[in-house]
């Protein structure tokens, strides 16, 4: 893993905060190549030869198989490892932030005279689905706060997913707004010149940089329900030199005026919002788009045409790494969603859906890496 | 009579000639494991009496609540909840007639003491006294084995192993500097020749130390060998406790 870029919000690992991290990294990765292709394995050896005597017919969905597979000490196994290494993988980077948050706090301190490119809203209103789980096991979730102006979600968030994606982010963390902007808008829409940009569930704004980037002129906004994320985002942004208006608002009802943007993208935000907040998000993103103006959601692939231990294995995510709107957005018809969001019309130029790939070099936890670096990017045109 | 529909029931029904069908009279049971598999295997649940209105359904045991318990009791609780909650929205309904269908479920979930449309409390994660952050996210930790003590043991040892890593770290670390500042040659620890005497102490040391990483088996034996049992040591409790009073029983 190469070094992640020391911008001025960054925090830093003592000694040995850095050998856990090196340590969960290399837990992570040993389970994703060496581990779970054995659970292709046990399936095809045993649990499918078993089924098939006992029934007579194969599993018939990735529901069969998750209930044939459950009592199979490897896969128990296997499971209680994986659980328990995103557990350190928090536990290990939250140790490392507690240490050292006065200090973070003072750095985003600098930052907060700019506060006209950060405004949070004190009455804001959770999303019901933000209430009970925190998503993918960080404690806290994208949510709270422990201290006064506080930011350690952010700084969790930001140094957590680069050891988590072992790197493979890149240096920002951005790699998914660099896909989208490089691998996309650039080569499709090479005219298109944004004049006003917003992120939609931005987070700290790792894949939002990109676009400030490919696009100097627009102005750039990023909104989000975690005030702790906002605060540190808008810190690493301004030091970073970048321009960006962050807010706290829900994705399903922004303050914005009709047509206010040209651009509006997310990025891995669907799968984490259950179907019917996906649905007012993509009528949210009609109503927020001028005419002519481009949706963008970076999220992963639906399990429509996925074999069945394919869907089984990246099911396990919906329930045992908090990630409880994973499956229910894969089982989703987002074309679908998309069309009846006004997206409907019937060729390119106008209120038009379509569904793109693109590479990233991303590695994910499914044991099929070289297939799986990819971004699925729902795309609409009003 | 009520039924209880197995997955065993549902598998014998994959294996007959279309149309695979499995029929749920009112009263019916069905596991949601068997639900599964009906899915799995393309066998229609229907339910009797709604044949007519709804010609078949295939229920996923995701999208609906299914009792988990075969016995009458669990059903009439379940009747009585339904009904319970329907007294709420009617109540609330008359309270506020111009209320949305959103509205209504809100303000019956305040009711039922949920504070709002969410699911669990709105709180977020909180730390223990003297923490600075929760060490557990929200949402219930998923189970994996019969014995949850085995999770446990496994998380601990994944961190004990991870605390392993980190003392080997320092001790490479040590290393380079010595090395970096001239205290020591550059691989100078690799090719350090023990002399004999060292070697001996050494496998002396290392002996005693298995010895303390496995010493629950000397505790084993000791148990075997002095035949203690735990209503041994019972008997010795009840005694004493017996003594509390003046009683002795001897």
């Amino acid at each position: 893993m190469s070094e992640q870029l020391r911008h001025g919000m960054l925090p830093e690992e003592d000694h040995d905060e850095l050998a856990r991290e090196t340590f969960v990294r290399a837990l992570k990765t040993h389970i994703a190549k060496e581990v779970t292709p054995g659970i292709r394995e046990l399936y095809q050896h045993r649990v499918l030869p078993k089924y098939q005597q006992e029934t007579g017919v194969a599993p018939g969905d990735r529901r069969a198989i998750k209930h044939a597979m459950e009592p199979e000490p490897y896969y128990q196994l296997w499971s209680s490892v994986r659980r328990s290494s995103q557990e350190l993988l928090w536990n290990s980077v939250a140790d490392s932030i507690g240490r050292q948050l006065p200090e973070l706090k003072a750095k985003a301190a600098k930052y907060s005279g700019n506060s006209d490119r950060l405004v949070l809203d004190p009455n804001f209103e959770l999303p019901w689905y933000f209430w009970g789980i925190d998503i993918h096991v960080m404690p806290g979730g994208y949510r709270s706060e422990y201290t006064p102006d506080d930011i350690s979600a952010g700084a969790l968030y930001d140094r957590g997913v680069y050891v988590y994606a072992q790197g493979q982010m890149g240096d920002l963390n951005d790699d998914y707004g660099q896909s989208v902007v490089h691998n996309f808008l650039k080569k499709d829409h090479p005219e298109f010149r944004p004049k006003r940009i917003l992120e939609l569930g931005c987070g700290i704004g790792n894949s939002l940089i990109p676009y400030a980037d490919a696009y100097p002129d627009a102005e750039v906004h990023g909104v989000d329900v975690g005030p702790s994320l906002l605060r540190y985002g808008h810190a690493r942004a301004e030091s970073l030199d970048k321009r960006i208006y962050f807010s706290q608002q829900n994705a399903e009802t922004t303050n914005f005026q009709d047509q206010h943007f040209d651009l509006i993208v997310s990025h891995i935000l669907l799968h984490e919002v259950p179907p019917a907040g996906v649905r007012n998000i993509l009528r949210e993103c009609h109503r927020l788009l001028a005419p002519g103006g481009l949706m963008v959601h970076a999220d992963f692939p639906g399990y429509a045409n996925m074999d069945n231990v394919t869907q089984f294995l990246i099911d396990w995510d919906t329930r045992n790494n908090n990630e409880p709107f994973w499956g229910p957005m894969r089982d989703m018809d987002v074309m679908e969603a998309t069309r009846a969001a006004g997206f409907n019309g019937t060729s390119p130029g106008s209120n038009y859906a379509q569904e793109v790939q693109v590479p990233t070099s991303r590695i994910l936890q499914s044991g099929k890496q070289a297939s799986s670096g990819h971004l699925n990017l729902l795309v609409g045109q009003k | 009579m009520n039924r209880m529909w197995t997955a065993v029931d549902v598998e014998e029904l994959a294996r007959a000639e279309p149309p695979r069908e499995l029929l749920l009279h009112p009263g019916d049971l069905i596991s949601p494991y068997a639900r599964d598999i009906a899915q799995g295997h393309g066998v229609t649940i229907r339910e009797a009496g709604t044949a007519d209105a709804q010609p078949s359904v295939t229920v996923r045991s995701e999208d609906v609540a299914s009792p988990t318990d075969s016995t009458e009791l669990a059903h009439s609780v379940s009747a009585e909840l339904v009904q319970a909650v329907r007294g709420i929205v009617a109540s609330v309904v008359a309270a506020n007639p111009e209320a949305d269908a959103e509205a209504v479920a809100k303000k019956v979930l305040q009711a039922l003491g949920a504070g709002g449309p969410g699911i669990g409390s709105p709180q977020q994660a909180e730390p223990l006294p003297g923490h600075s952050f929760p060490k557990k996210a929200k949402g219930a930790r998923p189970q994996y084995f019969d014995e949850p003590g085995i999770e446990a043991i496994i998380s601990t040892l994944l961190t004990t192993t991870s605390e392993l890593w980190v003392l080997r770290e320092r001790v490479l670390t040590l290393e380079q500097v010595l090395a970096d500042r001239g205290v020591i040659e550059p691989g100078a620890v690799e090719k350090h020749k023990p002399s004999q005497e060292v070697l001996t102490a050494r496998s002396n040391e290392a002996e005693a130390f298995v010895g303390r990483v496995l010493r629950v088996f000397h505790e084993w034996r000791e148990e075997i060998v002095a035949d203690e049992s735990s209503e041994g040591y019972g008997e010795i409790v009840r005694r004493a406790f017996s003594e509390v009073n003046g009683e002795v029983n001897e």
